[in-house]
């Protein structure tokens, strides 16, 4: 598959006030004229949301810039097989200035203003790409370190959430849970060797012990006891229920 | 070794034994039979004393505890060996947690105890800002909770507002300002000394010539959590237990305290437009050890190459989250970035929480069987995924994503656009708001026949069935309007439609007079109308 695709997006300049920041991250793809892109025109227009665009740079709220620029980059492929496989390289994008294109005439140097951002359709004709009006773009302007400046701030260094997190938790909770039925004729006597049938007429119960079988072998795998021994006899009957929760 | 504590009511003090946890660790737990015993009662003691059994106080159940020394069997000459059937049961518990982050009173107010912020109390006078990256940091008048210094390394979040003096630890949401996060790479002189100066890691505004008296606040953070002290920053920075824990060889001193931020990590696994040969790769960066998660988070087909993680890693074993988020209860809110997807007031802040039904990422032969909902914000514009049981947040929308990032530069989002190669319709640069409203009939003999309306999407006429009825729609092009009428005078009666601007009722175009002949029924029509601003169409017939 041979073809043209453009890569798309915008970037605002600034010369006071707040610092140039980085470029609109929504990169676009359009699909060109597969035998000559650079008879293409490329027609760019915004909706009214720029509302924290602010005019006047010394006014306390929202951000401002004073040009607009396109960031395009012309990718031209050949022999792909699939459209997802053609991808911009993060070298070769270039600017384009839009700001003349406001209508009415923008005042050079001065903040733009949400109503110019959508004044008009902006044009990006392709004949010049490699020639005038197209300027490489690099991220310089963020002092982004070099190759051998690990140690300075880039992106990706972010540890702190700036927010806050709010929600119900669950858990779901597994329960082997043993409910023991003493009956009144039932677990009336002990082999306590201190329990006398003829003297003692209940029996105090203490502990609870859970086996496995292993081998045939019956091992102590949970205990338990409670913190005030019961008693029984055969005119209570009683229920304990044991639980292990997982 | 510790006797039970004496409780009211009767409760059973449970403990899985060390032969338990061995079968447990075996994969050969079961719970077969059961034994009723009273090792610990001397029925002798008692029958002497006159002590009540129930008064007796017994040892707690230990791990390698003692077997049984005597039972109460079932019957005298019983086994004392019951046999176990229960099979498990599950119930779910639910529960609330306090929001866990860095700010309180509803996102209003920055938390500036020790646990959060390294030095709540900076500012900036903002007249002295004009660029590079020098900064002199002042004392604000809070000053004083905190007496550390900053260090090369450290993060500085300024509060800038320009004009509007910003000290003070409340988000005033009325008044959108960026709020940036600097790296500290030099300091020079202390605030003890009044002498302050840093050095950041990108050029700062430039306010030189716009007169201003007013004060930026801001914060200083620890660059990595690593804080040696008694506070929580020695915790981290790993989600699994401490090996003391896992070890218990220290089992006496896990910490178990909640840890009061969630952390967030954003992932490149491609270049970011404008990276040059000679500048840092993403591969370079600190969160290049997370790159497996973003193809593991999409089923490993991943769509965005970059994504934000938010979560909430650290060392402590407490469970704060539980199993995970319960239904969709979660909150996350971001009060110091400017939204421009946010409708209505231009407020500081957005909140974002989970819509729709829980789905699944499906792919052609696997499938990450992790359910999550859309995260969106409050209008519905989803921004990424909330994953309730992995108890994390993932973002996708690449503008949220740069405006949460420092290195950006800015804590605003910028807008989508339209883009292509034709000229309009396909090429729609507006959204206007466009109204039909009902034509006006002042000739008692004329009367309605029909009103209908069209645009892009229609594909053809609809009918507007009440004729007082308004149609308003946004985000249509190529729209249409027309009338028929009936006149039953003995004259001509003109009708005419039109285009107006709704936000002064001026004249955009008009269609007609045309004439409606006496006993005859008569249309009018506009098609294919576009404007940049929001319009109506109307019409007269007299």
């Amino acid at each position: 598959m041979n073809g043209n695709t453009l890569f798309i997006s915008y970037v605002f300049k600034s010369f006071s006030g707040y610092s140039r920041a980085i470029h609109c991250n929504y990169i676009g793809r359009i699909e060109l004229n597969e035998i000559n892109p650079f008879i293409e025109t490329i027609r760019f227009g915004f909706e009214d949301n720029f509302k924290f665009l602010n005019t006047n740079t010394s006014v306390a709220t929202g951000y401002c810039a004073h040009e607009i620029h396109a960031l395009v980059q012309l990718v031209q492929y050949s022999g792909v097989d699939d459209l997802s496989d053609v991808k911009p390289d993060p070298a070769l994008w270039k600017t384009y200035d839009l700001t003349n294109q406001i209508q009415p005439l923008h005042t050079p140097g001065t903040p733009l203003s949400p109503a110019e951002m959508k004044s008009v359709v902006f044009e990006i004709p392709l004949l010049n790409y490699y020639g005038t009006g197209f300027t490489a773009y690099k991220l310089d302007y963020l002092n982004y370190p070099v190759v051998a400046e690990t140690d300075k701030l880039s992106f990706g260094d972010e540890i702190y959430f700036f927010g806050n997190v709010t929600t119900d938790i669950k858990a779901d909770v597994y329960v082997m849970e043993l409910p023991i039925n003493l009956l009144l004729n039932e677990f009336n006597s002990s082999t306590n060797p201190t329990w006398d049938s003829t003297r003692d007429e209940s029996v105090a119960i203490s502990e609870v012990g859970i086996y496995a079988d292993v081998n045939g072998n019956k091992e102590l795998v949970a205990i338990g006891k409670l913190n005030d021994p019961i008693t029984k006899d055969s005119t209570i009957s009683r229920t304990i229920v044991f639980a292990i929760d997982f | 070794m510790a006797f039970i504590d004496k409780k009211d009511p009767v409760v059973i003090n449970i403990k899985l034994t060390s032969k338990g946890r061995e079968l447990l660790a075996s994969g050969n737990l079961s719970f077969d039979y059961y034994t009723i015993g009273d090792s610990e009662i001397d029925y002798n003691f008692i029958a002497e004393t006159g002590l009540v059994p129930f008064d007796s106080t017994i040892l707690r159940p230990a791990d390698k505890n003692p077997n049984l020394l005597s039972f109460i069997p079932r019957n005298l000459s019983g086994d004392p060996y019951n046999v176990i059937s229960n099979a498990p049961t599950a119930y779910q518990v639910i529960n609330s947690i306090e929001p866990i982050g860095f700010f309180t009173n509803s996102g209003t107010t920055f938390i500036t105890d020790s646990n959060h912020v390294k030095q709540p109390d900076a500012m900036v006078a903002m007249s002295g800002v004009s660029g590079g990256t020098i900064l002199r940091l002042l004392k604000a008048p809070t000053f004083g909770t905190s007496g550390e210094e900053p260090a090369i390394g450290d993060l500085l979040l300024v509060k800038w507002a320009c004009t509007q003096s910003t000290t003070g630890h409340t988000i005033n949401v009325i008044y959108p300002t960026p709020y940036l996060t600097y790296k500290i790479e030099g300091v020079w002189g202390s605030f003890a000394a009044n002498n302050l100066i840093v050095e950041v890691d990108r050029d700062l505004p430039n306010f030189s010539g716009i007169t201003i008296n007013s004060y930026a606040g801001a914060l200083i953070y620890y660059n990595f959590i690593n804080y040696s002290g008694s506070s929580i920053f020695n915790m981290s920075s790993t989600e699994y237990l401490d090996e003391s824990v896992l070890s218990f060889l220290e089992n006496s001193q896990c910490p178990t305290v909640i840890f009061p931020f969630w952390n967030m990590t954003i992932i490149f696994t491609e270049e970011i437009a404008g990276v040059t040969p000679d500048l840092l790769k993403f591969s370079q960066f600190d969160s290049r050890t997370y790159g497996g998660f973003v193809s593991y988070i999409q089923n490993q087909a991943p769509i965005y190459k970059k994504l934000g993680v938010i979560h909430y890693t650290n060392s402590s074993p407490a469970n704060v989250y539980g199993e995970g988020f319960y239904l969709k209860t979660t909150v996350l809110d971001v009060p110091t970035i400017m939204w421009h997807k946010l409708t209505g007031s231009t407020t500081l802040g957005a909140r974002f929480v989970p819509i729709g039904n829980l789905k699944m990422i499906t792919g052609a032969t696997t499938s990450l069987n992790a359910p999550y909902y859309d995260l969106a914000d409050l209008q519905g514009n989803v921004v990424g995924k909330v994953f309730p049981e992995l108890k994390i947040f993932v973002i996708e929308d690449q503008e949220l994503l740069f405006a949460m990032s420092y290195k950006s530069n800015r804590s605003w989002t910028l807008p989508e656009y339209y883009a292509g190669t034709s000229v309009l319709p396909d090429c729609p640069p507006m959204t206007p708001v466009v109204m039909w409203k009902p034509i006006s009939i002042a000739n008692p003999n004329v009367s309605l026949v029909s009103r209908e309306y069209c645009h892009s999407n229609t594909g053809g006429w609809i009918t507007i069935t009440n004729p007082s009825e308004t149609v308003t729609l946004v985000g249509v092009y190529d729209t249409g309007y027309r009338v028929r009428v009936c006149n039953s005078d003995i004259s001509n009666v003109p009708i005419s439609i039109g285009t107006y601007n709704t936000s002064d009722n001026t004249t955009i175009s008009v269609c007609g007079p045309a004439t409606v002949l006496p006993a005859t029924t008569c249309g009018i029509c506009i098609t294919n109308f576009n404007n940049i601003d929001d319009y109506y169409f109307t019409g007269t017939a007299s």
